[in-house]
């Protein structure tokens, strides 16, 4: 299963990208403020067509999909966490199975999974509007994984949580892809993406400036090619820690 | 069932007889209903009373689902242009002078509803923004209003100036079956629109960019909403005359019973939407006043402090 960009196009924000990921790799997307991480997820997730250029899900244009079936496929977590109604974590998390026509009985399992897995069991019946910052997070996570997605496209879903609640949602995530899903996730935090990311797609004004594993696509090199900054990495392999 | 839908059913199937009874003349059901009363309660009563249910349901509905569509508690199916152009479409029609020959009010007023649609759909296209679409509504009306008035201040005669005036603020008063006829399957037809939007509304929850990855399709999603804001309105314009802040009360008063999804919402905002429009025509038709105090008045009277109260709720959630 791939999810791929052919030469993706959208004026002042992509140029040219293509790429080709895979499933059960988690992938990050990297960059600095303005070259296009959002832009390029959205096209992968569907939701923002390209200028010129397509994205592709197992070879068939995103395009050509019905949107359910890509719904289905692709579960997409943006960067604003709107919830616009106060609704109670259990039923945010049952947006997630909206694509979906698989019953009562299979909703509500998909949706006690999603629970689970975040930790959120507790706090089903609390409202949006009385989770902290990390708690809505995670409630907003568990509406896409409730959608039970091969793809998981994920717009800075580290943003609001603290330390503890980042690395288990990493490792959440690691056990998403090591059940075949893809994880895609657009990042800011260089270490993070060194030490749980498989694959790296590093953009600069639009363009993919390196692609490959953490310790090629974040060299050195690159980050003050990309970021403009002297960093070096220290320690070893999966503790690697970003001296700037 | 939920227990909201259960509770306004029972409520309404308690208040349509009783609402029966009311008026002027008081009907008393135990004593034996003469001719007189068999006709006040078949010819005008029962007619009033099922137009104000359905055109109530179709005003909680469709405020229920406009504010599902725009995320905001404020909005009311007027801000869509579709009561100005309905409106609008009446006033011609008086102002022609066509209105006193049967169907040619309605029909006029539906035609002005339909004409507001699909400039509506016209100038949104196919994108499906809301704020667009927000915007050209929003334009819509003022371009209605704009108009009405022009019509008003030009009217051919005094005598139509009051109609018109009259006409505008809205009632159920002297409505027969004939109304009925057309306003029942359209306001039904218009209900059923926007619950098909249910889930597209809930989607709609998460934002425009997440809705769309739940497999919302937005253009489909604004066409219901034309349809179905406008089958329900148009037509409640065309049998009542313009009645406001059902649509914005309703589903704000109910929102805290349900489990706030905006597909949740639309069904117990109709039943208490027709409940509150049956028991307000019978409020103004007992009130010991000269003439019978008109619909869309006394709902504004009562809407206005309502509308007052959450905005000032809102600025102490936000101080």
């Amino acid at each position: 299963m791939t999810l791929g960009a052919h030469d993706l196009t959208l004026a002042g924000r992509l140029s040219d990208v293509s790429l080709s990921l895979c499933a059960g790799e988690v992938t990050a997307i990297c960059g600095p403020n303005g070259a296009g991480k959002s832009s390029l997820l959205s096209c992968l997730a569907g939701i923002l067509a390209p200028q010129s250029g397509k994205a592709v899900l197992d070879d068939r244009p995103l395009a050509d999909l019905p949107p359910r079936d890509r719904a289905r496929a692709i579960g997409y977590l943006p960067q604003q966490g709107e919830v616009a109604w106060d609704l109670s974590v259990e039923s945010l998390a049952g947006l997630g199975r909206l694509p979906w026509d698989a019953g009562i009985e299979a909703d509500r399992a998909a949706v006690e999974a999603a629970l689970a897995a975040l930790e959120l069991d507790a706090l089903r019946l609390r409202r949006a509007s009385a989770l902290s910052g990390g708690e809505r997070a995670r409630a907003l996570l568990a509406r896409v994984l409730a959608g039970e997605p091969r793809w998981l496209l994920a717009d800075e879903p580290l943003a609001n949580l603290d330390l503890a609640h980042q690395l288990a949602l990493l490792a959440r995530l690691r056990a998403l892809a090591g059940q075949g899903a893809g994880v895609v996730l657009v990042m800011h935090d260089l270490a993070q993406v060194m030490n749980h990311a498989d694959r790296v797609v590093v953009l600069d004004r639009g363009r993919v400036a390196a692609d490959g594993p953490p310790e090629t696509a974040l060299s050195e090199a690159v980050i003050e090619r990309v970021w403009k900054v002297s960093a070096r990495w220290l320690g070893d392999a999966g503790q690697r820690a970003l001296l700037v | 069932m939920t227990r909201p839908v259960t509770l306004l059913l029972a409520a309404l199937l308690l208040a349509v007889p009783l609402s029966l009874l009311a008026g002027r003349v008081w009907l008393d059901p135990f004593s034996g209903l003469s001719y007189n009363a068999l006709i006040i309660l078949t010819e005008l009563r029962l007619p009033r009373a099922i137009l104000a249910v359905v055109l109530g349901a179709g005003l909680g509905a469709a405020g229920a689902a406009m504010q599902g569509y725009l995320r905001n508690p404020l909005a009311d199916p007027g801000l869509f242009g579709i009561a100005p152009g309905a409106a609008l479409g009446a006033v011609l029609s008086f102002w022609t002078g066509w209105a006193a020959s049967g169907w040619a009010l309605p029909l006029f007023a539906l035609v002005g509803a339909a004409g507001a649609m699909a400039l509506l759909g016209l100038i949104a296209g196919r994108t499906g923004s809301v704020m667009l679409f927000t915007l050209a509504g929003m334009m819509i009306a003022s371009l209605a209003g704009a108009l009405m008035s022009l019509a008003i201040s030009l009217s051919p005669t005094p005598f139509a100036m009051s109609e018109i005036v009259t006409w505008l603020m809205g009632a159920l008063t002297d409505r027969s079956w004939h109304e009925v006829v057309f306003a029942v399957p359209l306001t039904c037809a218009g209900i059923a629109l926007l619950m098909l939007a249910g889930r597209a509304l809930d989607a709609l929850t998460l934002g425009e960019a997440a809705a769309r990855s739940l497999g919302v399709d937005p253009a489909r999603l604004q066409w219901l909403m034309i349809g179905g804001v406008g089958l329900t309105v148009g037509a409640g314009v065309a049998a009542a005359g313009i009645i406001g802040f059902v649509g914005l009360i309703v589903p704000h008063l109910l929102r805290r019973y349900t489990d706030r999804r905006p597909s949740s919402l639309i069904l117990p905002s109709a039943l208490a939407g027709g409940l509150l429009l049956l028991l307000a025509d019978c409020l103004c038709r007992v009130l010991p006043l000269a003439s019978e105090l008109r619909l869309g008045i006394a709902l504004s009277l009562l809407g206005a402090p309502f509308f007052l109260a959450l905005l000032l709720r809102m600025r102490r959630g936000l101080a």
